[in-house]
């Protein structure tokens, strides 16, 4: 509706001009005018520039209907507005009443709804000749896409007078309760330009609002959307995010990547450029739980984390939780990264295609049953090869090849106007060889069925089944008589039912269970061909990981609000599988063997309570403070002795002789918005164990071992920091910096370790970076340019260096030798990037609409240190410092929207 | 309706990674220790350096030899060989025979204090048997080795090691040659178109047979011979000596070859401390090194001929034309690097022909005039 009356007509009508006298002639928007004044109606026209009509100033309705009935325009008039369309009269029989959830009668069970679509209407909320007697009435509210029929999640609904606010869930839904009289509610969110309804409200009801996204506020619509969920939220720590807003982001190589995106927020860090894997407050990559559409994606990179195994073309929206993760999540100790697809447009086909150098991708949206049933499909796929001829000589793959392609799909059917049901598709593949004889691959898919039920005003559900897969093989040839796979892979099926419940209009509760079934074909090494290999299988480990969450979100007065959350998280290895006993007390270890042992059924049971709880109190209706403790159990290891995710990383679970991570956290923070809500000021902070840590002894066999745990050490960790953030919302300077001091430590302080790392002594991680800025920010010389700047600032990440030097007589050189882990750090790392952008034109008859991002990546030309290292040459022990990205890095990027 | 198609174009596009030198000034780390290299092998001179660590710092090329220690070998029967200092740090020890039931150990008394290795008995090592593929007529060649079948169940590591011996003989055998000294043309009292090059194994090569068929080497490769050099052009022959190692001395040789050539990479680990077995009494004083023990070492060495391998080296040996012999004198030629590749003097006249000295004498490719002993 806004869309039409935001129409400027443009065209002449020749038919109407032709009949009429030149001095009767009257100007489109005097029309327009003429004729609300004369009749008191708001008017909306698509009829042309000029018109010629008789005594203009006394101009009727009836007038202008007889004047259009020869034309092909027609009058409609809908919520008291007049609608002139050409070719067809608008439809206003959409019942501005209609009885809610088929219940029938006039009795109190009939609750009215109204469809409120426009920003300039007051709309009537209950019954206007029977009016609540009671003070305060419920308000049950959807909020949809007006062009889609999607619900819309995540938009803020504020009544300033008094203050109430509500967020609309998962199915756009929100409650609220307010005042009996006028009410204006402002309404912000994602996607969507800042707007407001206006209500006249007599009596419990329901309303439906119905929005439309503008692309062109993204940028600032998602710092929005984080300042109602810092300040008004009870989450800690949690950020949420459109890939859209990638557009505006310099990226290496051109290629929008939603986990570099997350790398912008403070307290993610990475070891280096390029590498895949992300480090959320002092924790290890593998800490980590990364969802796609409620299923788990083991490895998210394509080519060694140059670029992220999600399209960005496929992703609707994110959400990072490195604090307060709700109950409903689990099974990692350190984040949750959900990420979820888009869904097709229901109304009208389209999509959109890219070519570059690097990739290319392709996306469909195909309504299937016109507001019923879509389908989402998109494709990328590359052609990289030359990319691997520039990596650094160092990097070891400089004459390999790679390649990757990946798939999605969402089949989404709106059931009716309660129940929905999804289906959620994804695969990628990625192969790359060093030479002939040495070739690597791994896949990700993901498969899974979502429904999800608005059961009643007070009680929703969605439930969830799938699959996930990961696989990876590595096959070495060069030798026949050695030539060999080595291959891994984990399925998972997985069931998960949540329901949302709001016992009143101040408390909600969720609750729900969770439960995977892992079978991970932990390990083959097959020979091929003529090899002398024995085939060599680890045995299938198998587990259930079930948990049942309850979650409470409770606002206790108007300044005040709770979440308790208790998961009770359960997880029974099991067999058939062969395992070794140990000594009792003793590490394990071949000499501390007691025996081997062959069992069926569960082998070994954990189980244990993990707690989720934050609070909110409001200082000031700008100002809260909110602090929050978690706890959090780890069933499932990444088992890798580098500090970053690689392509040959293999995963372990629990089991009798391997106990699960486990981490707590306690953060707290002050949130302030300025009183024209323009600035953002946030300071987070945090303290985190985490014990039971896997890490592996110096020369530790990790693939195909049969008793890991004998190359396993239990590691402590603690980490502490402190974030500063800055976030401004509009104008033509908008954007975010950040400032964070974090540590983070680890420690081998088992006295029965012969030689723990650093002699048992605290030591810094390799992605203990304590100093580190971030600036994100962006600058709109006018509606449609703009220029946007990244900075990064950390200090140089912890790396062990030698400790001296000896000559080694056997090899007839000198060697470096080492003693202390991480006892230096690589120098300071600072990068600057730069994009100019220029957005499409606002001529919305216009086919082509084309948008431009011109950029230099790392614009600085600093030669970032990804690693220093040493080895010997010409007599002497030379250090060496690696750069991923060495010089600028310039890109260009253009958008044709049609 | 909205579409949108949208063109990544990576335009200038440069990817400009690098590998640069880097000279900071690094915080003095923990020196002085003690290095220990050498292998107690039964019935065998067994040599012993003892030198220390110093600083990354110190540019100096002179080695911080040992020299004034006291080490021997002793067993858990109460057998001692003790050692006799050859110098800069070397201590050379006739061990005798080794029990395979007794423990054997290292013991090193040096500044006042006393180093031991762990007490170990020693590791037999099975026959050995060579061969050798070549799996493509453009690529090097592969030496294999086997090793003989074991009742033992548990993984073998070995420790290998190889030496590479091979004939070259240029196309050219001249009688005469130009005698710089002289500004001559004399006449030879030898050949110079033959020789024979030995190089040495200069890195460490490992090999278990934990994914072996039968807990045996089989055709397990122990290093590749470059086709394209005169490796493969007359005769080649190749030694290759196996030991058997603990697996503690296996991971101790793993992270000394990680630290040894593969740093730096994105995926690679980083560098940790050697897991040494030599600890001193004290605890205090650190030392670096990995003593092993073993009954014996195999070896084996395999001879391999031109008609069994494609090689890929190409020799140019054109003479000069008779234009370049008149505007050279014999001083210019040999300045030049060429020498005569034939020479004949008639009555009537004589035949001259220069060529590339690498086409004449054997040296100039890196051979030596020495026979080796077992050369057939």
């Amino acid at each position: 509706m806004k869309k039409i009356a935001s129409i400027i007509i443009l065209a002449l009508l020749p038919l109407l001009l032709s009949a009429q006298n030149v001095n009767d002639s009257i100007r489109a928007y005097q029309l327009v005018e003429q004729l609300q004044k004369n009749i008191g109606k708001k008017v909306y026209s698509l009829i042309p520039d000029t018109m010629k009509i008789k005594n203009p100033q006394a101009i009727s309705l009836d007038q202008v209907k007889d004047v259009l009935k020869n034309t092909n325009y027609r009058i409609s008039e809908y919520n008291g507005s007049l609608f002139i369309m050409p070719g067809r009269s608008l439809v206003t029989d959409m019942p501005a009443l209609k009885q809610h959830k088929g219940q029938q009668g006039n009795g109190e069970s009939f609750i009215p709804t109204v469809i409120a679509a426009n920003e300039n209407q007051v709309y009537e909320i209950g019954f206007k000749n029977r009016p609540s007697k009671e003070e305060k009435v419920a308000i049950q509210g959807m909020v949809i896409n007006f062009l889609t029929g999607e619900p819309m999640e995540g938009i803020q609904i504020v009544c300033h007078d008094p203050l109430v606010t509500a967020l609309t869930g998962m199915d756009g839904l929100f409650h609220m309760e307010l005042p009996k009289g006028y009410r204006t509610l402002e309404i912000r969110g994602m996607d969507i330009k800042d707007t407001e309804r206006k209500f006249q409200v007599f009596s419990d009801g329901i309303a439906r609002i119905e929005l439309e996204e503008d692309e062109r506020m993204l940028q600032e619509i998602v710092i929005e959307a984080g300042r109602v969920q810092s300040v008004r939220s009870t989450q800690i720590g949690m950020e949420k995010f459109k890939p859209a807003l990638l557009k505006n982001i310099p990226a290496a190589l051109g290629e929008s990547d939603v986990l570099k995106m997350i790398q912008t927020l403070p307290g993610v860090k990475s070891v280096g450029e390029a590498s895949s894997g992300y480090n959320v407050r002092g924790g290890s990559t593998d800490q980590n739980l990364i969802l796609y559409n409620n299923g788990t994606v083991y490895n998210p990179s394509h080519l060694f984390g140059l670029f992220t195994a999600f399209n960005s073309d496929m992703i609707s929206d994110a959400e990072l939780y490195k604090s307060s993760i709700p109950a409903q999540y689990g099974g990692r100790i350190s984040s949750v990264l959900s990420i979820s697809s888009k869904e097709a447009n229901k109304e009208k086909a389209q999509g959109s295609a890219s070519i570059g150098l690097l990739t290319s991708k392709l996306n469909l949206e195909l309504p299937i049953v016109k507001n019923k049933l879509s389908l989402q499909l998109n494709g990328r796929t590359t052609y990289s090869d030359w990319i691997m001829k520039k990596l650094p000589e160092k990097s070891g793959y400089r004459d390999g090849t790679a390649g990757f392609y990946d798939l999605g799909g969402v089949l989404s059917w709106n059931i009716n106007q309660h129940n929905k049901f999804n289906i959620y598709g994804y695969y990628s593949n990625d192969h790359f060889s060093f030479s002939e004889y040495e070739k690597y691959g791994y896949k990700n898919m993901n498969f899974s069925a979502e429904w999800k039920s608005f059961i009643n005003e007070r009680l929703s559900s969605a439930f969830s089944a799938g699959y996930d897969h990961y696989d990876y093989f590595n096959d070495k040839t060069e030798v026949a008589s050695e030539a060999a796979r080595l291959s891994f892979g984990i399925n998972q099926f997985f069931f998960k039912g949540n329901f949302n419940y709001r016992t009143h209009e101040n408390n909600l509760v969720k609750m729900g269970l969770n439960s995977i079934l892992y079978n991970i074909q932990a390990g083959t090494y097959e020979p091929l061909g003529i090899s002398k290999i024995k085939l060599d299988k680890l045995d299938p480990e198998k587990a259930l990981e079930t948990a049942i969450y309850l979650d409470d979100e409770w606002e206790v007065t108007e300044k005040l609000s709770l979440n308790a959350g208790i998961r009770l998280s359960a997880f029974q290895a099991m067999g058939p599988r062969t395992y070794n006993k140990y000594a009792e007390g003793q590490l394990p270890s071949i000499s501390t063997l007691k025996e081997t042992v062959t069992e069926d059924g569960i082998i070994k049971n954990y189980m244990g309570p993990e707690f989720r709880l934050s609070t909110r109190y409001t200082i000031m209706d700008n100002m809260s403070l909110k602090a929050g403790f978690n706890t959090m159990r780890q069933y499932i290891h990444k088992v890798s002795n580098t500090s970053i995710m690689s392509p040959t990383d293999i995963w372990k679970l629990s089991d009798a002789n391997i106990a699960p991570q486990k981490g707590w956290q306690l953060a707290a923070g002050l949130y302030y918005e300025s009183n024209d809500r323009n600035w953002e000021y946030s300071l987070e902070t945090y303290y985190k164990k985490m014990s039971d840590y896997l890490n592996y002894r110096n020369s530790a066999v990790l693939l195909m071992n049969h008793h890991l745990e004998t190359d396993v050490i239990s590691t402590n960790g603690y980490a502490y920091g402190v974030e500063l953030q800055v976030k401004k919302s509009y104008g033509k300077l908008n954007g975010w910096a950040s400032y964070s001091y974090s540590r983070t430590f680890l420690r081998q302080d088992d006295p029965r370790v012969a030689n723990p790392v650093n002699g048992g002594k605290w030591f810094p991680t390799e992605y203990d970076r304590p100093h580190e800025f971030k600036l994100v920010s962006n600058y709109k010389f006018t509606q449609r340019v703009s220029l946007s700047c990244n900075f990064d600032y950390s200090t140089g990440r912890p790396t062990t260096i030698p400790a001296g030097q000896y000559y080694d007589y056997a090899l007839k050189k000198k060697q470096p030798y080492y003693t202390d882990r991480n006892s230096y750090r690589l120098p300071d790392y600072m990068r600057m990037d730069l994009s100019f952008n220029l957005e499409p034109g606002h001529h919305l008859t216009r086919m082509f609409h084309t948008s431009f991002s011109l950029g230099v990546y790392n614009v600085l030309g600093r030669k970032n240190a990804y690693s220093i290292y040493y080895v010997e040459e010409q007599g002497k022990i030379k250090g060496y410092k690696l750069s991923v990205f060495g010089a600028p890095i310039p890109f260009l990027t253009v958008n044709l929207k049609f | 309706m909205k579409k949108i198609i949208s063109f990544l174009l990576l335009a200038v596009m440069v990817f400009t990674s690098c590998v640069e030198e880097y000279n900071a000034e690094l915080p003095e780390g923990e020196t002085d220790l003690l290095v220990v290299e050498g292998t107690i092998i039964s019935d065998s001179l067994c040599t012993f350096h003892l030198t220390k660590t110093y600083s990354l710092n110190n540019t100096s090329n002179q080695i911080p030899a040992v020299n004034n220690a006291f080490v021997r070998v002793s067993g858990s029967d109460g057998t001692v060989w003790k050692a006799i200092a050859g110098g800069q740090g070397s201590y050379s020890i006739p061990v005798g025979h080794l029990n395979a039931n007794t423990e054997y150990q290292l013991e090193i008394e040096a500044d006042g204090v006393t180093y031991t290795s762990t007490p170990q008995r020693p590791v037999s090592t099975e026959n050995i048997n060579l061969s050798f593929t070549q799996n493509k007529p453009e690529e090097n060649v592969q030496i294999l080795v086997s090793t003989a079948p074991t009742n033992d169940a548990g993984t073998h590591y070995y420790k290998m090691y190889y030496e590479e011996d091979w004939e070259v003989i240029t196309p050219y055998d001249p009688t005469y040659e130009y005698d710089p000294r002289t500004d001559k043309i004399v006449e030879m009292d030898y050949h110079k178109n033959r020789g024979w090059i030995h190089t040495n194994c200069n890195s460490i090569i490992l090999a278990s047979t934990v994914n072996f068929s039968g807990n045996q080497l089989q055709e397990a490769k122990v290093y590749s011979a470059p086709i394209d050099d005169t490796r493969f052009t007359t005769m080649y022959a190749s030694l290759v000596k196996v030991r058997s190692i603990s697996q503690g001395e296996y991971e101790y040789e793993q992270i000394r070859a990680q630290i040894s050539s593969e740093m730096g990479g994105l995926f690679t680990p980083q560098p940790s401390e050697l897991p040494t077995n030599i600890s001193s009494s004290d605890k205090q004083h650190k030392a670096i090194g990995y003593i092993g023990i073993s009954s014996n070492v195999s070896q084996q060495r395999m001879f391999i001929y031109p008609r069994d391998v494609n090689s890929t080296y190409k020799q140019i040996c054109d003479v000069l034309s008779d234009e370049d012999l008149a505007e050279n004198t014999p001083k210019e030629l040999y300045q030049k690097g060429y020498q005569i590749g034939n020479y004949e003097v008639f009555p009537t006249g004589k035949i001259e022909e220069w060529t590339k000295d690498k086409c004449v004498d054997a040296r100039l490719l890196g051979a030596t005039f020495y026979r080796p002993e077992f050369w057939p």
